[in-house]
């Protein structure tokens, strides 16, 4: 069992102080104010039951670390309590605790007097934990000598051995060859499985789904949210695409001229999104009707101009620009106000934010008019069924047993 | 305190692991390794020997055996305030990583320490026959004496790998200091040489009540006075509770720093 409440921690964070004694006494001149407090953890509060999963998530510097580490008793909160009930084993990082000048054998045994296993334990289980670790042939080499990965599976296996309670995990699966990775997930699972205790900080969101029942999103050391993993993960994520958009957003503003450019005999007047009952929108489902209106003023008499658009996803890529020169019909000749609208029956976007370019042509020399680039901007919102990565939704099928070679289930 | 304690004597495993570490680490890689230990202040003695009572002629009766009497537990109290003041600082990554009681650091440095400290008691024994023909009973009470100077040691790193972690040059002072306080403790030479007027100062240096025990039992054979006794405990113990004190007050602050 996991409980915290009301957890506070806070960093005295030296704006400059000096570690020697001649400038101790220096700064005791100075006006005391270069110390300034900061709060890595804000009134943290959760519990996790016996047998529970919780994902701990969050961007980087949000404090998911300094958690751990209280959790871990490494650190004490400064307000507020936490508790935690039987044996914990950190995993803050593989293979420290290890002592380059030992032999991998006599550090299973420093390591696990570290994580307080027994010395007899170890004794006994001393084999299962070197053919876990794929070590035998060098487990009497110093471990100066392994790689970062044989540390890893050698602290991993010792751990694993030792009958923890609760298993503190600090992005372990991003490490280590696939087939050792594969072979942690399963133990992890197993674990679970026997009724262990898991905290799991990390970035790698399908992991916490799978293996997590219940999340904790921390942002800035405050609590965001705390419960059922998929709504808390699923909460993180959008949060989190919103920041990305905005901050290509303002990226884009600041690279992209979206003047117009043109010799100016029509000029755009204004670009409107319709939706399919032909109200003004600014944001669109996947696969929903998506129409944009062009309005436009002719200032003399123009015969037969092309409109054109282009769509770009926020990052840079170049969807689709289409223009009326495919169609069968053109307008003959225009003066004055009008208006064209360009209709997308379904549109194929996935989640995202992308910017729409106008513009009027010259049927002859292809020179523009009036030419908005990446002017306008529309939204396809998040959350619809066809998931959230990549730009493009596409129809498809799977056909499972093209051989009939195996049987199907319902 | 008491809980902290009890703590330590469940962390014990870990604690003579690290200890043990702590002497491999040191020794491992030289070709004589650990008799290096021992070796050293055997050559120190004959060195001083050489200096003291051939050349400059100190009138101590078995000039070899009063020096090494009380050069073993100076080395032992050196080396543990040396190495044990930078001990927290040097196992930052340890600390941060898993949860131990933060004294095993300290401690473990001068356990190795005092470890090496009967190790070269055992190899006294023979000198000690050489020089009197005979062993003392009185010999049965160093272990006591050992124990008593442990704490005193222990209590005073534990203050100063404190003090190291906020301030840096606690290391490059001890030093010097270490060096001061050998000077001003009768370790190569005879309270008897001090001027008259300045041996009740000499007197108030705990190193030298400590000391002055080791010689009575190893030097002289003689079972000192229970009052000797009762002021090196006094020593021992007060700086054990005062050291650990400083120690606990500032632990969290401490890992926060590191």
């Amino acid at each position: 069992m996991i409980d915290c409440e009301n957890v506070w921690l806070r960093y005295n964070r030296h704006v400059r102080r000096s570690r020697s004694v001649l400038g101790a006494l220096k700064d005791i001149f100075k006006p005391r104010e270069e110390t300034q407090p900061f709060w890595a953890l804000q009134d943290i509060r959760f519990s996790v039951r016996k047998g529970d999963a919780l994902g701990v998530i969050g961007p980087n510097g949000s404090g998911k670390s300094t958690l751990l580490k209280i959790l871990g008793g490494i650190l004490k909160p400064d307000r507020g309590r936490a508790r935690t009930d039987g044996r914990i084993f950190p995993f803050l990082e593989l293979g420290t605790g290890f002592e380059p000048e030992l032999t991998g054998a006599e550090n299973i045994f420093l390591n696990g007097s570290v994580l307080r296993i027994k010395r007899e334990d170890l004794r006994r289980r001393f084999d299962k934990i070197v053919e876990f670790a794929e070590l035998q042939d060098v487990i009497e080499t110093p471990i100066k000598h392994y790689s970062t990965g044989m540390q890893m599976r050698l602290g991993f296996a010792i751990a694993m051995h030792g009958d923890p309670d609760i298993l503190l995990i600090d992005e372990v699966m991003a490490v280590g060859d696939q087939s050792f990775q594969k072979k942690c997930v399963q133990s992890i699972h197993e674990f679970k499985e026997k009724g262990g205790t898991i905290l799991f900080v990390s970035h790698a969101m399908d992991h916490v789904k799978q293996l997590c029942n219940v999340s904790l999103w921390l942002d800035h050391g405050v609590q965001r949210a705390f419960g059922e993993s998929s709504g808390v993960v699923d909460g993180y994520l959008q949060d989190a695409h919103k920041k990305e958009m905005a901050a290509l957003e303002a990226n884009v503003r600041k690279t992209v001229k979206s003047e117009s450019a043109g010799t100016g005999e029509i000029e755009i007047r204004e670009v409107v999104f319709l939706d399919e009952n032909g109200n003004p929108a600014d944001s669109f489902k996947t696969r929903s009707r998506m129409s944009a209106r062009i309005a436009f003023h002719a200032k003399t008499r123009v015969r037969r101009p092309i409109f054109g658009v282009a769509i770009h996803h926020v990052d840079g890529a170049h969807i689709c620009g289409p223009n009326t020169t495919a169609c069968k019909e053109v307008l003959r000749e225009v003066e004055g106000d009008g208006a064209v609208e360009f209709t997308v029956d379904s549109l194929l976007l996935l989640p995202g934010t992308y910017l729409f370019t106008v513009g009027i042509f010259d049927p002859v020399s292809h020179y523009p008019f009036d030419y908005r680039d990446k002017a306008y901007k529309f939204a396809v919102d998040f959350g619809g069924a066809e998931g959230h990565r990549g730009l493009v939704a596409m129809d498809y099928s799977w056909d499972l047993n093209p051989e009939n070679k195996f049987q199907l289930e319902a | 305190m008491i809980k902290k304690f009890l703590e330590i004597l469940e962390y014990r495993e870990l604690l003579q692991t690290l200890a043990t570490k702590e002497l491999i680490a040191r020794y491992h890689a030289s070709a004589l390794g650990y008799l290096w230990v021992l070796l050293n202040p055997f050559l120190m003695m004959l060195l001083f020997t050489l200096v003291f009572s051939v050349f400059l002629r100190i009138q101590v009766e078995n000039y070899a055996l009063f020096f090494i009497c009380a050069m073993l537990p100076w080395n032992f109290f050196a080396n543990s305030l040396n190495q044990g003041s930078s001990s927290l600082v040097g196992n930052t990554h340890f600390i941060l990583k898993f949860y131990c009681p933060r004294e095993l650091f300290p401690l473990k440095v001068v356990l190795a320490h005092a470890f090496v400290l009967l190790n070269g008691f055992v190899a006294l024994v023979p000198v000690i026959l050489y020089f009197k023909g005979s062993l003392s009973w009185a010999i049965l009470l160093v272990p006591v004496v050992v124990f008593f100077h442990v704490l005193f040691a222990a209590g005073l790193t534990l203050m100063l790998s404190t003090l190291h972690v906020f301030f840096r040059d606690v290391t490059h002072l001890l030093e010097f200091f270490t060096v001061v306080w050998y000077f001003l403790t009768p370790v190569f030479y005879p309270l008897s040489m001090v001027p008259e007027t300045l041996q009740p100062l000499f007197r108030l240096n705990p190193m030298y009540v400590i000391i002055s025990l080791y010689r009575d039992i190893l030097y002289l054979g003689v079972v000192p006075g229970l009052e000797s006794f009762l002021a090196a405990a006094a020593i021992g113990l007060g700086t054990l509770i005062v050291g650990w004190k400083t120690f606990l007050a500032f632990e969290h602050a401490v890992v926060k720093e590191l």
